[in-house]
């Protein structure tokens, strides 16, 4: 099937082509396996996290013509709009923050259905969910209060719901878009202890639970102080991706608890800020990687894995790829785990000297009590922070967006108060030397971090990338553009004022044979607090909840 | 100026006072505006023909002190009871007013908002109550499936106390029958809760697996025998002796019988 529309673009009268940008017209076309098609199947375009798109009929030669097609203004602007949508046979799904799920015609915008989730009376309200996932016939969504919710794709009505755990008592929530694989979805869950379950798309079965703390007489439940593991957290709260080669899937886990003082939880705090492979069909746990033992910074593994093939000192590889939060890229082998290497991608990093071949950190700066605070770079919010990088198989590049700010960590002891283990909190900062802090979109070598070219912004880009086999990358910005680059050099070839700042990820699809770009804009309002610290004028940013979708003009394609 | 703050500095220490007296007797605090204007819509639209003021019996059953949960009391005010003169209130009231009233039944059974100060209990029920919630229990707590006081979920509400440890193990196994039942539906057989059946749709917690998923049904596709193979014991696992006898010490401090 996906084959077949291929084609069909290539072979479409009228559709440029341009020099060298497209497969020849008839040819077969060999539809790189992480890259989408007429579809965006899943969050991160397909399970190798790419966010790659194999349509062409948009790119360098007439992307300048893009314009805005039609628009969905959500209503629900609290939390922004922080979502991935989805995509299939030109029905677009967007979840928003209050966990609403909306079903919309992807060529002309019109609602074919809503659901408005109730959470139960007295739980948190869902905040914050950042996408659906489809299949089975079915619209799954991960509610704050920890609820999974399958909904008819054709209908929106419930079909089934299940409480993941109970959020009254545990505070639990999924935050992610969760994955369907095969006849299961799966998702990532916070709580006392972080955990990943899947469940049988059919009816709502549990198929299995992973923790990703041990349990006692567990391995692993050694690398805690006493009983510390119970409340050790390791929230799991992105999407995974999935090697269906392997039949492993991989996700990330966040950081111990409490965040910054590890006083009383000496040791390395297994499997926080690791990487975790585990068997599809049985959960277990097949290989990990603990980028950050004994983490001090919050650098949670929960962003992306690139799941590329790419040959490394003579041999080829089945490489994963993660751009951690401090700053540094961790290459591994994805058969295995293996160390492969790692880069700095960032240029302010001082939490630790190096990383030595091994994975060792070397020349760690822990937090100290102040005064004075300890500077730490990156900030908080990561040298790259949850918004993903795209990956295209025609450049071999990596594109991704990376903020250089600081902050400063003020450490607290635990009060006494029964329950309380302490914490911290930061504030932040400009890098040393500069006057306020920026980020920029780099397009790097995925194995070697070498910098191919860059392309420099004054505020945040906190929302996820997009390539295309336009030879295009798109993304968005704290002032609401959303912009194309060049992929091969960089340049800006267009852009458009949405309105709003950019959190969530943009995609791309077909829809009545045109190419279609949307992109959800609204940022937190309580995001902008942390922003204003560097950038005063961020006060008068906007909020929205609005997905804004463009297209080439009927008579420009 | 100084004399109009003293004019009105008086009458709202007086009515301070007011609220703070009341609420040391009355079940509800007083000051709740939710809490008001349910009580205002209880009286208008419930009492007359059928429940009498403060939730007492009339023509209908008592409402207050009955020991109902949370998720209950919610799914009898907004869907009725098919076949009685309980009429579905979330289709005659705004989503407001209905969540007003819901909360005002609530308050009338001891459920509280989350938040507000848990009732004082005796040590061991106290005891009982921190492992009935307990978080670190995770899947194996009870609060998995019930739910009280505005914590938990609530699968079924528990409306008969077993005498003993034993006999919670042996729930469904001896003395009361089993109150789940075996639905079939195209072609999948599974224990289920029934807590919605309508005319045209029903909705059951189909107890495969814990967490038990919540399953919605057009009615006609599905149906029901009494009784299942499901056990209550199977699910008390992480629990010792010891600590389901505190449990059941607070669940005597909370459950009324029905």
């Amino acid at each position: 099937m996906m084959t077949l529309i291929v084609l069909t673009l290539v072979a479409e009268p009228g559709s440029t082509q341009g020099t060298g940008t497209g497969p020849a017209a008839g040819a077969a076309a060999q539809v790189p396996r992480g890259a989408t098609a007429a579809d965006w199947g899943t969050y991160s375009g397909t399970t190798l996290s790419w966010r790659y798109s194999s349509i062409n009929q948009v790119n360098t030669t007439n992307v300048a013509k893009l314009a805005p097609a039609w628009m969905f203004q959500s209503g629900d602007y609290a939390d922004g709009m922080q979502s991935t949508p989805i995509a299939v046979d030109g029905v677009v799904f967007i979840s928003t923050a209050r966990s609403f799920v909306f079903a919309l015609d992807g060529a002309s915008g019109k609602m074919l259905w809503e659901y408005k989730y109730q959470p139960a009376p007295g739980n948190t309200i869902a905040l914050k969910t950042r996408g659906v996932a489809v299949g089975d016939g079915k619209v799954f969504l991960g509610t704050r209060d920890n609820y999974l919710v399958a909904l008819d794709q054709k209908t929106g009505k419930e079909v089934w719901k299940v409480a993941n755990g109970d959020a009254s008592t545990c505070r639990c929530g999924i935050n992610g878009a969760p994955m369907v694989v095969k006849d299961k979805v799966i998702v990532g869950a916070i709580g006392p202890r972080g955990n990943i379950t899947a469940y049988d798309t059919k009816n709502g079965h549990m198929a299995w639970r992973f923790y990703v703390v041990p349990g006692p007489g567990e391995k692993g439940n050694e690398t805690w102080e006493g009983d510390s593991w119970k409340y050790g957290a390791g929230a799991v709260w992105t999407a995974g991706s999935y090697d269906p080669e392997q039949d492993l899937l991989y996700f990330g886990v966040g950081d111990p608890r409490p965040v910054f003082y590890s006083d009383n939880r000496k040791g390395r705090n297994l499997y926080t800020c690791a990487i975790l492979a585990l068997d599809f069909n049985t959960g277990k746990l097949r290989w990990y990687y603990q980028e950050i033992p004994r983490d001090v910074w919050d650098w949670d593994v929960d962003a992306e894995f690139q799941l590329i093939d790419r040959e490394v000192r003579g041999q080829m590889r089945k490489l994963l790829v993660h751009m951690n939060k401090g700053g540094y890229a961790f290459v591994l082998d994805r058969t295995n785990g293996d160390l492969l290497g790692t880069y700095p991608f960032a240029d302010h990093i001082n939490w630790v000297k190096s990383i030595d071949a091994k994975g060792e950190l070397v020349g760690r700066l822990d937090p100290a009590f102040g005064p004075p605070n300890t500077l730490i770079c990156p900030s908080n919010l990561g040298a790259k922070s949850w918004n993903q990088t795209a990956f295209s198989p025609r450049t071999g590049l990596l594109y991704a967006p990376i903020l250089e700010m600081c902050n400063d960590i003020v450490l607290r002891k635990p009060s006494g108060a029964s329950g309380d283990r302490g914490g911290g909190t930061w504030i932040m900062r400009p890098p040393p030397g500069k006057e306020t802090g920026y980020s920029h979109l780099d397009a790097l070598d995925p194995v070697t971090g070498k910098k191919v070219w860059t392309y420099p912004y004054k505020y945040e880009l906190l929302a996820s990338v997009l390539a295309t086999a336009g030879d295009l990358v798109f993304t968005g910005d704290d002032e609401g553009f959303y912009f194309a680059l060049d992929a091969k050099t960089g340049k800006k070839l267009w852009s458009f004022q949405t309105g709003a700042s950019h959190r969530g990820g943009s995609i791309t699809y077909m829809a009545g044979g045109r190419q279609y770009f949307a992109t959800p804009t609204g940022r937190a309002a309580t995001a902008s607090d942390i922003s204003m610290v560097l950038w005063p004028e961020a006060a008068s940013w906007r909020v929205a909840s609005t997905l804004v979708v463009f297209a080439l003009p009927e008579d420009a394609r | 100026m100084r004399s109009i703050v003293a004019v009105l500095l008086w009458p709202t220490i007086v009515l301070l006072l007011l609220v703070s007296s009341s609420r040391s007797n009355a079940q509800q605090p007083v000051a709740d505006p939710v809490l008001t204007r349910g009580a205002e819509l209880y009286a208008q639209s419930c009492t007359g023909f059928c429940h009498a003021p403060g939730g007492a019996a009339g023509g209908a059953p008592a409402v207050a002190n009955r020991g109902f949960d949370g998720q209950y009391i919610e799914r009898v005010i907004t869907y009725g009871v098919p076949g009685t003169a309980m009429p579905p209130w979330g289709q005659r009231l705004i989503k407001e007013e209905l969540n007003s009233v819901i909360a005002y039944v609530k308050s009338l059974n001891g459920i509280v908002s989350p938040g507000e100060n848990p009732r004082a209990l005796p040590f061991e029920a106290s005891a009982g109550r921190d492992l009935f919630f307990d978080p670190t229990m995770e899947l194996g707590a009870c609060s998995n499936c019930h739910s009280f006081d505005g914590k938990g979920i609530s699968v079924a509400p528990i409306g008969h106390l077993p005498a003993d440890v034993a006999g919670l193990r042996n729930l469904g196994r001896s003395g009361r029958p089993s109150q789940t039942k075996t639905a079939t539906v195209r072609g999948e057989t599974f224990p289920a809760w029934v807590t919605t059946e309508l005319k045209d749709e029903i909705r059951v917690y189909d107890m495969t697996t814990t967490p038990p998923p919540l399953r919605t049904f057009p009615r006609s596709a599905v149906t029901l025998k009494d009784g299942s193979t499901w056990q209550h014991g199977s699910v008390l696992g992480k629990y010792t002796d010891q600590e389901l006898a505190s449990i059941l010490a607070y669940l005597h401090e909370v459950v009324r019988p029905q």
